[in-house]
C-alpha cells in the first residue's frame, strides 16, 4: 500500500468502493477515491478518482486525476487530467489541463496562468494548455 | 536510571525458566538491572507498577507480549516522566517488538541498553488509554473529526490504529507520532482468501482521523481495545493529551 517513508512523511487516505462518505471531508495529503462522496473534498494533496468512483461535491486539490464521475465543481491548482472514463458535471479550473479520447466534461473550463515549459506529458493523447481562459461546454472526444 | 522490571503470569511456566535466567544475568552484564515484579492472578499491573513509581522508579520494563505492554502503557499514561520499555519473551502475541524494532528473546536487552527514547502519542476511548489499537466488526455509522461521516452498505472489518500493523505483510504501520489515528475499513467479503494482494488494498479504505464517534447501527457493537479489553458502541475515540516515552529500536517501523 505504502513505503515506510512514503507514509510517515505523506498521509495517504484511500476511500474504498465499501465506502460512502457525506459532509465536509478535508485532508493534508494524497487522497485516493473509489467509492461515493456527497459534500465538499478539499486536499492540498494530490486527488485520484477511480474508475468507479461517484462524487457529487465541490472539490479543491492541488494535482488531480480524474476517471470516474464527478458532479460538482472542480478547482484544480496545478495539473488535472482527465482519462477516457472520466465523466464531469460542473465547471473546472486548472493551470495545466490534459484531456484523454473519450472523456466528459459539461460545464466550464478556466485556465490560467500556466507554463508551457513546465509540461513533461506531451505524448498524451490529447493535451490542452492555454494561457488564458476558455469556455468548454460539450463533450470532448 | 531505576529500572523495574514487570513480568507477566505466562513466565512463570517452566518453558521459560532458563530464558530468564540468561535475561537477568544479561542485564546484570549491562548495568541496567533493577526490581521485579510478577504478575499473578492477585498482582495487577497497576498495583505493581504504581508501588514500584513510590520507590523513585524513572523505567518500567514490561518483559512479556504486547498484552504486557499495552497493560503497562495504559498505567503509565498518568506518568509523563517515567519511561517505558518492554523486553518481548515468547512466540504468542509478538506483533509490535518488530514494529518497535525490538528482537524477540533476550537480545532485547541490549536495545533496552541502548536507550533510543521516543515519545509517541497514545489513544482515548471514552476517558480510557489505548496503545495499540480498537477492532470491531459490523456497519455503525462513524463520524470523522465532526466533518463528514462514513456510512458502510456491508459489514466491516475496522480497525482504529495509533500503533499497530496496518498490513503486516506489506510491512505498513500506523505512525504513532505523527498526530492522527488511522482509521482501517475492510470490507467483510473480501476478507482474508483474497489472493491478489494489490485488490485488497484497493478494496480497503484509510483515513486519517483525530476524532472518530462510532454510533449504533447495529444494536450492540463490541469494540476489542487493545486486544484485551472489551466496550460497547456508543464510543467516541481520539488522541490522548497525554504522551507515552517508550524505548525503541533502531530498526523500528516509524
Amino acid at each position: 500500500m505504502f513505503t515506510k517513508n512514503d507514509y510517515s512523511s505523506e498521509v495517504e487516505t484511500i476511500i474504498g468502493p465499501s465506502v460512502n462518505v457525506e459532509g465536509s471531508f478535508t485532508s493534508q495529503g494524497n487522497v485516493r477515491i473509489e467509492g461515493s462522496v456527497n459534500g465538499s473534498v478539499n486536499t492540498s494533496g494530490v486527488l485520484s478518482v477511480g474508475e468507479q468512483a461517484h462524487i457529487a461535491a465541490n472539490i479543491q486539490a492541488t494535482s488531480a486525476y480524474v476517471a470516474g464521475y464527478i458532479k460538482g465543481n472542480l478547482q484544480v491548482k496545478e495539473r488535472l487530467e482527465l482519462a477516457a472514463t472520466s465523466h464531469i458535471d460542473g465547471d473546472i479550473s486548472t493551470k495545466i489541463l490534459i484531456v484523454a479520447e473519450g472523456a466528459q466534461l459539461t460545464g466550464k473550463c478556466q485556465m490560467s496562468n500556466s507554463n508551457p515549459t513546465n509540461n513533461t506529458t506531451s505524448n498524451k493523447p490529447t493535451k490542452k494548455n492555454a494561457d488564458k481562459t476558455s469556455d468548454k461546454t460539450n463533450n470532448e472526444e | 536510571m531505576s529500572y523495574f522490571y514487570l513480568y507477566d503470569s505466562y513466565l512463570q511456566d517452566k518453558a521459560y525458566s532458563s530464558q530468564l535466567i540468561r535475561l537477568e544475568t544479561t542485564l546484570t552484564d549491562l548495568g541496567i538491572y533493577g526490581k521485579i515484579g510478577r504478575l499473578t492472578l492477585l498482582k495487577s499491573i497497576r498495583d505493581l507498577i504504581e508501588n514500584s513509581l513510590r520507590e523513585e522508579v524513572d523505567t518500567v520494563v514490561a518483559v512479556g507480549n504486547d498484552l504486557t505492554l499495552s497493560q503497562a502503557a495504559e498505567v503509565l499514561a498518568k506518568h509523563p516522566k517515567v519511561t517505558l520499555g518492554f523486553i518481548p519473551l515468547g512466540q504468542e502475541q509478538q506483533n509490535l517488538a518488530p514494529l518497535l524494532g525490538i528482537p524477540l528473546g533476550v537480545v532485547a536487552c541490549h536495545v533496552l541498553s541502548g536507550r533510543l527514547v521516543e515519545t509517541i502519542n497514545l489513544g482515548k476511548i471514552n476517558n480510557q488509554w489505548f496503545l495499540q489499537s480498537i477492532t470491531t466488526e459490523g456497519r455503525p455509522i462513524i463520524d470523522c473529526d465532526h466533518d463528514y461521516q462514513l456510512t458502510l452498505p456491508q459489514p466491516h472489518f475496522i480497525k482504529i490504529s495509533n500503533l499497530d500493523w496496518l498490513d503486516q505483510t506489506a510491512q505498513t504501520a500506523s505512525h504513532p507520532q505523527r498526530g492522527s489515528l488511522d482509521l482501517l475499513l475492510q470490507p467483510l467479503t473480501q476478507k482474508n482468501w483474497w489472493p491478489f494482494k494489490q485488490k485488497t488494498a484497493v478494496q480497503s479504505s484509510l483515513f486519517p482521523v483525530k476524532n472518530i464517534k462510532l454510533l449504533n447501527n447495529d444494536a450492540g457493537l463490541t469494540l476489542l481495545v487493545d486486544k484485551y479489553r472489551v466496550i460497547k458502541t456508543p464510543a467516541t475515540i481520539g488522541l490522548a493529551t497525554e504522551k507515552l516515552r517508550l524505548i525503541v529500536g533502531k530498526e523500528r517501523k516509524f
